[in-house]
């Protein structure tokens, strides 16, 4: 590693940034036109509901839940961006799997950051087709950076995992209006006097085997919004947040159990159970530990200050 | 099979703050708590080699050699070419006399850039 990005020095280093910043700024300015509503127009249409007027005499349509939702996501800049990640997240696969078709014995099914930019320097290389590439991955570091972990290499599960992750913002954003837009209407429907919206009441009527393990399977209370922060902010949130709605599924899961003598379904609903415990436990460690290094280091620069205050007086 | 992170949305930049927390620690000479962490860590995101290899290291310096194959293990499954993982796990064998370790540790020598893997195929072809 670091063979012709390491012998450039320090000036082509600098030259190297700036291209980076240039490109970034590029990157923002030629990333792909998101096709929102192409998108948002494969939405499966579902729910058509309908107003009837206190007259009755005129039935005035409303738009369908996913209709209302392809519109508000069509005007959210969050949306567009998680969209836009997506698209290009896309573009990295095909990268991807232009370097390891062509030149798949060469990084032995890795790539990494030299990999790229000695690509990118090298304008003999025999394969333009992969330079083309490794150009195009160059021009948008976000990208890279976001995938590669510093100077780590990257595998075909790395890309798969990174396109995975931004999908998964993308239909979590769209999760997130179809609720809102599905709990309005709710609201909505009950105001009008009608009946429907909410979601149907468990009670502690026993239930046969099957109707249990199927309401554990999907009945799950939907998953919180992913934090908006990054780095530490957003992992402690987004953990903090998947404790709650784990919390909340471990009480629907040992409500569940109550509804029914069947041991099959117990044993499952036992397994599931365990698991989240077993989540919620190491969830719980790993926060501790990493609250108690802070607490530790602030402690730390505390006494630092302290001291120099002392050393002042 | 989704996994917590892609399930609640983890960022690749916040997992990557849990695991800087977790080196944090073991640059502090708390190694059973960057245990802890890159158990948190890959409760999330089970997919990630790396952290399978950085767990395993660790393991490996409280001597805990099992487990820390085992972490190794599931890092090659996941990356055949994870060269942390094929090097530490490549010595361990050899310690314990399992020859095994050497193919282990070729397999990660053998990683090349594509400039070195290019300068290889011109000695074939030049004869050099």
């Amino acid at each position: 590693m670091g063979g012709i990005q390491g012998a450039q020095g320090g000036a082509d280093n600098v030259q190297y940034d700036n291209a980076i910043d240039n490109a970034e700024q590029a990157g923002a300015l030629h990333a792909p036109q998101h096709p929102v509503n192409k998108v948002v127009a494969k939405g499966e249409d579902e729910n058509t509901t309908s107003q009837t007027g206190g007259t009755g005499e005129t039935r005035q349509a409303t738009k369908t839940v996913d209709q209302e939702v392809n519109e508000r996501l069509a005007g959210d800049p969050e949306y567009a961006s998680a969209l836009a990640e997506y698209e290009q997240a896309k573009q990295l696969q095909e990268f991807y799997d232009l370097i390891d078709s062509s030149v798949g014995m060469q990084f032995n099914g890795n790539i990494c950051r030299d990999d790229i930019i000695a690509l990118v320097n090298d304008v003999h290389a025999p394969n333009k087709a992969a330079r083309d590439a490794a150009k195009f991955l160059n021009d948008h570091p976000g990208i890279w950076n976001a995938l590669a972990k510093g100077d780590a290499f990257v595998g075909a599960h790395d890309v798969q995992e990174y396109i995975a992750n931004k999908k998964a913002a993308v239909d979590a954003k769209k999760s997130h209006v179809k609720s809102d837009v599905q709990a309005e209407r709710g609201i909505q429907t009950n105001q009008n006097g009608a009946t429907g919206g909410a979601a149907p009441a468990t009670g502690g009527a026993a239930a046969t085997p099957n109707e249990v393990i199927e309401e554990a399977k999907n009945g799950a209370p939907p998953k919180p919004a992913p934090s908006t922060r990054g780095g530490l902010e957003g992992a402690e949130e987004n953990t903090s947040n998947m404790m709650g709605w784990m919390e909340g599924e471990i009480d629907r899961l040992t409500a569940l159990m109550g509804k029914t003598d069947d041991p099959k379904a117990q044993k499952q609903l036992e397994m599931q159970l365990n698991q989240l415990s077993r989540r919620m436990q190491q969830m719980t460690a790993m926060l501790n530990q990493i609250t108690s290094m802070m607490s530790n280091i602030s402690k730390m620069y505390a006494d630092i200050a302290m001291n120099s205050i002392r050393n002042m007086r | 099979m989704e996994t917590l992170a892609q399930e609640f949305g983890f960022t690749p930049d916040q997992l990557e703050a849990l695991r800087s927390k977790a080196f944090d620690l073991v640059d502090a000479g708390d190694h059973d708590g960057a245990v802890v962490v890159f158990h948190g860590l890959l409760a999330i995101d089970p997919n990630e080699a790396a952290n399978h290899a950085a767990l395993g290291s660790v393991l490996q310096e409280l001597g805990k050699i099992d487990e820390a194959v085992a972490s190794y293990d599931e890092a090659i499954k996941l990356e055949a070419y994870s060269p942390l993982a094929r090097v530490n796990r490549g010595e361990l064998r050899l310690k314990q006399g399992d020859s095994k370790g050497i193919e282990d540790l070729r397999i990660a020598a053998a990683r090349k850039s594509p400039v070195q893997a290019r300068a290889q195929s011109l000695l074939r072809r030049f004869g050099g």
